[in-house]
């Protein structure tokens, strides 16, 4: 595969979903900021208990719970834009290969010395890999204005008023913090691929509505599973469990220590990969084959 | 000169229903083809079988490359125009031209640009704000540049007035057209280009019923209006068509003695347009 | 502009015709450049054979020559040429004719020529 034609393929598919792509990080950063900066210019800021507090914290000893405090605030920032970024994916793969179809572009597409992999393959990279990218880039962003504030207001801090935060800023573990956020951008991928790959069939297989060819058949499938289950007896509907299991992360997935920092950190990375199975990624496979196929063969106008 | 296109007992059903029973074909360098027929005739499935976008029964050969197997090889070089392969409405001059740069090894950027120089594109534009004629011309542009080798139009003027029609076959013979390329053009103004294909091909119900250089066409078929006292004689002939109006009757006959057919009334050469009524008519009767 | 074409006689012989009137008449002068192939083709929304095969014609008959990388060009002398042709052709194959459907219709050389400028004859010798 040619690195050149897959990489104009992922810009395709950025142009042509450019508008979402680039209003809803853009607005949801633009709510991060707008929000606060509203609700103090309503409460108005009491400088002096906020100079008191602050007196306290370039004084605190418990540096753990500090490094720990640090890192849920850095996850509360990336976390509206983790899910966000996830409705955009679904809203990204349930129509990639559906909107070519409805406007008569795909034989164009197909007319061009562009291979079908190569389409298929860069849609999932985009989906899976470039549109998380780009929201957690956006949180990024937010997140060095923010650094940078910190900063500003520590120089002012610690000239103006003599206090002095820079022992919080090498305990706070910034980079640390954000590279394992960042790390878990990979496995996730590799986690919800099958979830993807399914999207993707029914993408390219629906002739109207994907989005509701998604959603019932699984729905259906449960439902028949858990008459089944329940007329005959059987122990447990194992594809509604199975569901539920895999595309569920609660705390009980990652046991850890809540007091060993490093730990927590590295919690929801675990939790990912205690998701990941081989064979959830061979179903996945399979899917895509099968998207594969229906594009190779029953793709006609 | 070997052929470009060899399309040899293609066959293709959409379930029960047979849409190609049997198609055979041979285009060579040089040639402008026509592939005319009714609606419905199969002359949209035959090509994008040709094109490799549908899977099919029977032999193709493209520049040497199966449609299916070689597709991506093959696209190098064949370019295509159709009412049914439309630029997506999102998409920018601009990106366009980036994205075939990238993808296409034929590609030259430049022709391109010259060629939107003299339209009213802007670089910026999005399809959905061009007109129906400017996105011909830029589908076009975008073509020019691949200078392919086989060229496959699909009712590429379908819906456009009759300036952008003449421009669009102007530029085509001006600056696509040279005699190691071919070019396939189905269209229902089958008199508009007449004068332009240097063949044809009639298909009807999935069979190509007739495939001639127009040339030897107007030498086959003689158009004579005979008059009431002729007609028993005439009428012997076989003709494949008649149209009887103000005391004439026109008549349509394949393969006959032009000096025979003298005798019965004044002799003239059809249009092609005429030779493919009376064609067709012959085979539904 | 698309020029009307005579249905019952080749195009390319009609192509032909059109250059050598266009020389005779001094449109198109010796030494000067046919257009290209592909602009005659463009312009008059013909197929490039046809063209060719024209053009081809005035090769052999020596209206034009060729001169290589540049294209078809009148020859020196073809003016002449074709009147000297064109006069032979009238006088042996049209002239005949013409010349019987005069006196068929008993038409006199005063009559003939005054025609043009009258449009209308009147009855008798």
């Amino acid at each position: 595969m040619n690195a050149s034609i897959m990489k104009a393929s992922i810009k395709k598919e950025l142009w042509e979903f450019n508008g979402m792509l680039k209003w809803v990080p853009i607005s949801l950063a633009g709510a991060f900021i707008f929000i606060p900066l509203l609700t103090l210019l309503l409460n108005g800021i009491d400088t002096s208990m906020m100079l008191e507090g602050l007196k306290h914290l370039s004084e605190a000893n418990d540096i753990k719970g500090l490094t720990k405090v640090f890192f849920v605030a850095t996850s509360a920032l990336f976390i509206p834009f983790i899910v966000v970024g996830f409705l955009v994916q679904m809203h990204y793969f349930v129509n990639c290969l559906y909107d070519e179809r409805r406007d008569q572009s795909v034989m164009f597409w197909r007319s061009l010395p562009v291979s079908d992999e190569v389409t298929i393959v860069s849609k999932l990279l985009t989906g899976a890999i470039v549109i998380p990218t780009i929201f957690y880039s956006a949180a990024t962003v937010l997140f060095v204005g923010g650094l940078l504030l910190a900063f500003i207001g520590s120089v002012i801090l610690s000239i103006g008023f003599d206090i002095s935060l820079w022992s919080l800023w090498s305990s706070a573990q910034i980079m640390s913090g954000l590279g394992s956020i960042w790390l878990t951008m990979i496995p996730t991928a590799i986690w919800l691929l099958p979830l993807y790959a399914w999207l993707m069939l029914t993408s390219i297989y629906a002739k109207k509505a994907p989005f509701l060819w998604a959603i019932l058949p699984i729905v259906v499938v449960l439902i028949i599973e858990a008459i089944l289950v329940h007329y005959l007896q059987l122990s447990q509907p194992f594809f509604g469990h199975f569901i539920g299991d895999y595309f569920s992360i609660t705390p009980d997935k990652a046991i850890i220590n809540p007091d060993d920092i490093i730990a927590v950190r590295w919690a929801p990375l675990q939790a990912v990969m205690a998701q990941i199975d081989y064979r959830t990624v061979l179903v996945s496979a399979g899917l895509l084959f099968a998207t594969y196929w229906v594009r190779v063969n029953k793709q006609e106008s | 000169m070997s052929a470009l296109i060899s399309v040899s007992g293609l066959c293709k059903s959409y379930g029960s229903k047979k849409v190609l029973s049997g198609v055979d074909l041979s285009l060579n360098a040089g040639q402008i083809v026509g592939l005319v027929g009714p609606n419905g005739a199969g002359k949209t499935t035959c090509l994008q079988a040709i094109l490799g976008l549908t899977d099919f029964d029977g032999d193709i050969s493209v520049l040497g490359h199966h449609p299916r197997k070689d597709r991506v090889k093959m696209l190098k070089e064949v370019a295509y125009i159709a009412d049914v392969a439309i630029l997506p409405k999102w998409l920018k001059v601009s990106q366009a031209l980036s994205y075939m740069q990238d993808i296409h090894p034929n590609f030259a950027i430049e022709k391109a640009q010259e060629f939107l120089a003299k339209t009213n594109i802007a670089v910026n534009d999005k399809v959905k704000a061009l007109s129906k004629g400017m996105v011909a011309q830029l589908h076009l542009a975008l073509i020019l540049a691949i200078d392919a080798k086989v060229l496959i139009l699909d009712e590429p003027t379908l819906g456009l007035d009759i300036l952008t029609r003449r421009q669009f076959y102007s530029h085509l013979l001006e600056d696509f057209y040279t005699e190691d390329k071919c070019i396939v053009v189905t269209t229902h103004q089958i008199e508009e280009i007449e004068h332009i294909l240097t063949d044809v091909a009639f298909i009807q119900q999935g069979k190509i019923v007739l495939a001639q250089s127009t040339d030897d066409i107007r030498q086959r078929f003689n158009l004579v209006s005979v008059t009431n006292e002729q007609l028993p004689q005439a009428d012997e002939l076989q003709p494949l068509f008649k149209n009887s109006m103000m005391g004439l009757t026109t008549m349509l006959f394949d393969n006959q003695d032009k000096e025979i057919l003298q005798g019965l009334g004044k002799v003239t050469v059809p249009s092609l347009a005429d030779v493919f009524v009376g064609i067709m008519n012959k085979e539904t009767c | 502009m698309t020029p009307q074409w005579d249905p019952d006689k080749p195009i390319y012989l009609q192509l032909y015709q059109q250059v050598v009137t266009r020389i005779l008449d001094g449109y198109i002068k010796e030494g000067e450049a046919l257009p290209s192939v592909r602009k005659v083709a463009a312009e008059y929304q013909l197929n490039p054979i046809t063209i060719s095969k024209a053009y081809q014609m005035l090769q052999d008959e020596q209206i034009v020559e060729k001169q290589r990388g540049k294209g078809l060009f009148v020859m020196p002398g073809a003016q002449d040429l074709m009147l000297d042709r064109e006069r032979e052709s009238f006088l042996s194959h049209q002239w005949p004719e013409i010349l019987s459907q005069i006196s068929r219709l008993k038409l006199s050389a005063e009559q003939l020529l005054s025609a043009n400028e009258n449009n209308s004859v009147e009855g008798g010798v």
